[in-house]
């Protein structure tokens, strides 16, 4: 073959995609979860009513004495106030793992009776670490430099077509056509938003990858401490008895006089001050703008807001990856453009598959490879359904429930690359991504039963938009699940 | 709303760049049609006219959803011009058999 | 390497503060990083290649050494 700029990008963009692909694949799907992780947290606590009363600033000092409690125990507690998206008020913590949150009526302050789980902030934190702390961190900054990598040899691969082909997919066509086309049109009309993701992922972790110190003393440094990437609960020293808080109204609305009216996002517990924070929701800008209060007697500490050039550059890459100002239609387009960039991974997994096979079908690289990405495609998704049937079977009185809900996910992650790994080992690769594709679109055809099933008030004529949501698309991803097992 | 009048005009652009490929008229079975020619720069105000809307709406966010809906309408675009090769062959086919 | 010495010796000539500068070095290191590597492995020659890529290194890191 003549060597040309094309085929060595074309061997850059195969290999170094199909590296990282694995992985990216679960990162851009966790990604499209973590975009509606507030309603997802919302569907996993059925018990909680749709619609609440008004917000009474009032109601949050109702919330001080589990705040006191939490802080008892070594926790940073932190209260959400209703927004938009999410009409209760929420007292969430960090447990090492995931934001755990406990809903609370708005007006009055008390606690509601739903059930305790992990909810979306699973996704979101399996989106970034993995559930492994820094070391997933690091691993996915670096799957960020491989996807730019990808990205740039995928360009220059496909300068000549980049606007012809720019809407051409021809399903029926010869198979490998067919996800070549499949693989170009979930990726080049999808470039802007590919390359934002990928660029500002990467630079919200590039800590990991580029620490401000040399790599000698990075390395020395993990050898010497602990990393904290292990669950912070036995480092956790309990805090001394604390004081009482002061009234949280008031303190509250000195806040709105700096920031806006209906600007404050969340109020977070220290032990040294109350800091009250500015939504995320407020502009693109991920400002994190925040005023400071003493939590002895509620008096002004101080108002922070960083104005320099490069933190508004990084406050807006981080805003526009967390798009958490944008609204449900913005969000929806930030799910789609994240589903096609998985179906732009999963895609060029399968062409490279597809074109070694003949070669090295037999080859014992070549079978662990095909039964990784069954596991990593078809598995991932199969444990993302599986998570949300455990979230409704589990019994609701288990202890540790949220861990409970995670080791399903996992166990039925694992069990599916161990299956794809055997199946791909006896040569009968197809059976495996057969079996598991038709599995997967069980688990989703039969989520939506489930859901009316076990949601407290569920009926046909009644379905908040939270609920049909994800059931229409868990019903989607199995139709289209059923479909290419048909025609594998 | 802006969402969807975006995703409408990249639509109708997207479409008439596609009415100017030779490779997509072929894979529909489709002669260049003839109201093309007077139209041919109408595929470029389209999205101008597109992210002035945006920029209508709220401008720090405007390339962003411009950019989005570009990508949307991609998809559609090239769902819709599948079908429509899909409905074309089996039509032309169809015809042959008559003949 | 190179998005490394980057970010190493960006405190010393980026701009305004430690902090900025450094967030400043990251972010040029990870546009440099992709564009590196597709540099050296897009040259015809894989010396030439290495080379391009070895130099930007050993601008990087005369920045790290000899920036005041």
């Amino acid at each position: 073959m003549q060597d040309t700029l094309r085929t060595r990008m074309g061997w850059l963009h195969a290999w170094v995609g199909f590296a990282a692909g694995l992985v990216l694949f679960c990162v851009f799907a966790t990604g499209c979860l973590a975009m509606f992780d507030t309603e997802l947290t919302r569907w996993c606590q059925p018990e909680a009513p749709p619609q609440t009363d008004t917000f009474s600033p009032r109601s949050l000092d109702r919330l001080l004495p589990d705040v006191q409690d939490l802080i008892a125990q070594g926790e940073k507690p932190f209260i959400t106030l209703p927004s938009l998206r999410d009409p209760y008020l929420r007292l969430q913590h960090h447990d090492g793992y995931e934001f755990l949150t406990v809903p609370y009526n708005p007006q009055t302050g008390e606690r509601l009776a739903a059930r305790v789980t992990v909810g979306g902030t699973f996704f979101y934190n399996l989106h970034y670490t993995m559930r492994t702390g820094i070391y997933g961190e690091t691993l996915i900054a670096l799957a960020g430099l491989a996807l730019l990598v990808t990205i740039g040899s995928g360009v220059i691969i496909h300068l000549k077509g980049l606007v012809s082909d720019l809407t051409l997919l021809r399903p029926f066509a010869s198979r490998l056509r067919a996800w070549l086309d499949v693989h170009v049109v979930a990726s080049v009309p999808f470039l802007p938003f590919i390359v934002l993701m990928a660029y500002s992922g990467t630079f919200i972790r590039a800590r990991t990858l580029f620490p401000p110190v040399s790599y000698t003393a990075s390395i020395e440094n993990v050898f010497r401490t602990p990393a904290p990437s292990v669950p912070e609960t036995p480092e956790k020293q309990p805090a001394p008895p604390s004081r009482p808080f002061p009234p949280l109204a008031p303190i509250l609305s000195e806040a709105e006089r700096t920031l806006g009216t209906g600007q404050v996002g969340f109020i977070l517990f220290l032990s040294q001050s109350i800091l009250v924070s500015r939504t995320d929701a407020s502009g693109p800008l991920l400002t994190r703008e925040h005023v400071d209060f003493s939590p002895v007697d509620g008096h002004v500490l101080r108002h922070v807001l960083l104005p320099s050039p490069i933190t508004h550059t990084q406050q807006v890459l981080d805003g526009l990856h967390y798009a958490r100002w944008t609204g449900y239609g913005m969000r929806w387009l930030y799910f789609l453009s994240g589903v096609m960039g998985a179906i732009m991974f999963a895609s060029g997994s399968v062409i490279f598959l597809m074109k070694r096979r003949r070669q090295s079908g037999r080859k014992i690289m070549f079978r662990i490879a095909e039964g990784l990405a069954i596991g990593s495609i078809v598995g991932f998704l199969m444990a993302t359904v599986a998570f949300f049937w455990a979230n409704r079977l589990l019994p609701i009185a288990l202890h540790d429930r949220p861990f409970a809900e995670g080791y399903v996910f996992l166990a039925v992650w694992v069990l599916s690359m161990v299956a794809g790994l055997g199946w791909s080992g006896l040569h009968r690769p197809f059976q495996g991504w057969k079996i598991q594709l038709f599995c997967l679109g069980t688990l989703g055809f039969f989520l939506t039963p489930l859901d009316l099933a076990t949601r407290p008030g569920a009926s046909l004529f009644h379905a908040p938009t939270v609920f049909a949501a994800t059931d229409l698309v868990a019903l989607l991803v199995a139709l289209v699940s059923f479909q290419m097992a048909r025609r594998l | 709303m802006t969402i969807f009048v975006c995703t409408l005009l990249w639509s109708l652009s997207l479409l008439l760049q596609a009415l100017h490929e030779p490779k997509m008229l072929r894979i529909a079975h489709l002669q260049r049609p003839a109201f093309l020619k007077p139209v041919r720069w109408t595929r470029f105000a389209l999205p101008v006219l597109a992210l002035m809307l945006c920029f209508l709406e709220r401008a720090s966010t405007a390339v962003l959803v411009w950019a989005a809906t570009f990508s949307l309408a991609a998809v559609l675009v090239a769902l819709g011009w599948s079908a429509l090769a899909r409905y074309r062959e089996y039509f032309s086919m169809g015809a042959r058999k008559n003949l | 390497m190179a998005a490394h010495f980057i970010t190493l010796g960006s405190p010393k000539w980026g701009p305004g503060a430690r902090h900025d500068a450094t967030i400043f070095g990251q972010m040029i290191a990870i546009a440099v990083f992709p564009i590196l590597l597709l540099i050296a492995v897009g040259t015809r020659s894989p010396l030439r290649g290495g080379l391009i890529a070895g130099a930007v290194c050993l601008i990087a890191a005369l920045a790290v050494v000899l920036s005041p």
